[in-house]
């Protein structure tokens, strides 16, 4: 007994140190290769500032709405599509809240108390001034570096979105903030009605 | 004999069982993330709050007219028509303005708007030959004036006008409708069902309503004033 207890012993020890002897068992070594899978967790970040009131003549707000998210995982970008979307409310469901002004990327904000039309939200997608009730402003992007964050109009599996790109780095955060002031045109008193005014930003790991 | 066999078969058990299970511990144990559990998706909802607004401005005006008279002074006639329009900018689809009247009579100013919503009537009440006094009109005089039978002698110092009244809705601001108007108690109450601008027009006729003009109104400068309000009077 105390002999096959000193083989235990030993053998603890060696497994311990890191090393499996020459006569280990093949079958082992496949089951601890094959036994990590990618994971991903994405949270919103406490630094977010998600509400504020805008100056009724001129619909500027304070400057400060931001959303922030922080992003773990041990993929990379070959296992997951890294994607950041808006939607809005329209008459009928919902609409993508991500639009366009001088080539740079802006996110809508629909009246949740007078629902905009599906027009109206196309028209403020593209900076015009007929669109009652939806509100344009521009957007910026920050993320941890290497990561990168590309505005992508018209993708072809996610629509208008934000991708996010990894480019090796394993954790870090997506920061989408908020001009002060809106796209010119797309805030009218009048044609945007006293209200509360919504945006949702979503950004989701889709494995591949 | 016996013994050592039975101890040889137990030291070729025990170093087989022993490593095939150490290894699924250890894979296990990679297989627990390092962070907390793993959530793919996280949304943020901003919201931001557009206050209530609305703007009434006088946008043009024709605030004063000379007059002439028929040879029995029975008849007023005056040189200009008399205007004003009301420039509202409201974000309050349901929002509501208030348009009154008022004239010295007495000593004191009284409401002196009349008629039908789309057909208004206006008095002008006498302020002396400076414009400035505050007595006005005699007690009742406004009341008769604006009657459906107005009576000469009751009405004195007191000159009704028609007051046409022409409303404008801007569509291109969203606001596709007109207001509607209900008149009560010398107060047009106007609601509306659209935000956005809209204009409102009032022309004094150039002529007095039957039976409001005549000797009994004396010489002096004759005014009313009319407002547009958001709070209700």
């Amino acid at each position: 007994m105390k002999i096959l207890n000193k083989k235990l012993i030993t053998l603890l020890i060696t497994i311990i140190a890191g090393g499996l002897s020459a006569n280990a068992d093949p079958e082992a070594e496949l089951l601890l290769r094959s036994g990590v899978s990618p994971t991903v967790s994405i949270e919103k970040n406490a630094a977010s500032v998600e509400s504020d009131t805008v100056n009724v003549e001129t619909g500027r707000h304070a400057g400060n709405l931001k959303s922030v998210f922080t992003l773990q995982t041990n993929g990379t970008d070959e296992d997951y599509d890294f994607i950041m979307t808006s939607t809005v409310l329209i008459e009928g469901g919902t609409e993508s809240g991500y639009g366009t002004y001088g080539g740079n990327p802006t996110i809508l904000f629909g009246n949740i108390d007078n629902l905009p039309t599906l027009s109206d939200v196309s028209n403020a997608k593209a900076a015009g001034s007929s669109n009652c009730n939806v509100i344009a402003y521009p957007i910026s992007l920050i993320v941890s570096g290497p990561m990168t964050a590309t505005y992508t109009p018209g993708h072809a599996t996610y629509g208008d979105c934000v991708v996010i790109r990894l480019n090796g780095k394993t954790s870090g955060s997506i920061l989408q903030s908020v001009n002060a002031a809106p796209v010119s045109g797309t805030y009218i008193v009048g044609q945007d009605t006293a209200g509360n005014y919504k945006a949702t930003v979503t950004l989701t790991a889709y494995s591949k | 004999m016996k013994n050592s066999e039975t101890k040889k078969k137990e030291r070729k058990v025990y170093p087989m069982k022993f490593t095939k299970f150490i290894p699924l511990a250890l894979a296990m144990a990679l297989v627990s993330p390092a962070f907390a559990a793993a959530t793919e998706t996280a949304s943020s909802e901003m919201v931001i709050t557009v206050p209530s607004f609305i703007n009434i401005t006088k946008s043009s005006s024709v605030e004063a007219a000379s007059a002439t008279f028929d040879d029995t002074y029975e008849n007023i006639t005056l040189g200009t028509a008399m205007n004003a329009t009301f420039h509202v900018v409201t974000n309050v689809p349901t929002d509501h303005v208030y348009l009154t009247a008022e004239a010295y009579e007495d000593g004191g100013l009284v409401k002196c708007l009349g008629g039908t919503v789309d057909a208004l009537k206006i008095v002008f009440t006498n302020r002396g030959t400076a414009g400035t006094g505050t007595t006005g009109s005699p007690s009742g005089a406004i009341t008769n004036a604006l009657a459906v039978s107005p009576v000469l002698a009751t009405n004195a110092d007191a000159i009704a006008f028609t007051l046409t009244p022409v409303i404008t809705n801007d569509a291109d601001s969203g606001m596709s409708a007109a207001p509607t108007g209900v008149l009560t108690s010398g107060v047009v109450n106007y609601t509306f069902t659209k935000a956005g601008n809209c204009d409102f027009q009032y022309t004094v006729g150039t002529t007095q309503v039957a039976n409001t003009f005549d000797t009994h109104d004396t010489a002096g400068k004759y005014q009313a004033t009319l407002t547009m309000s958001h709070a209700a009077p």
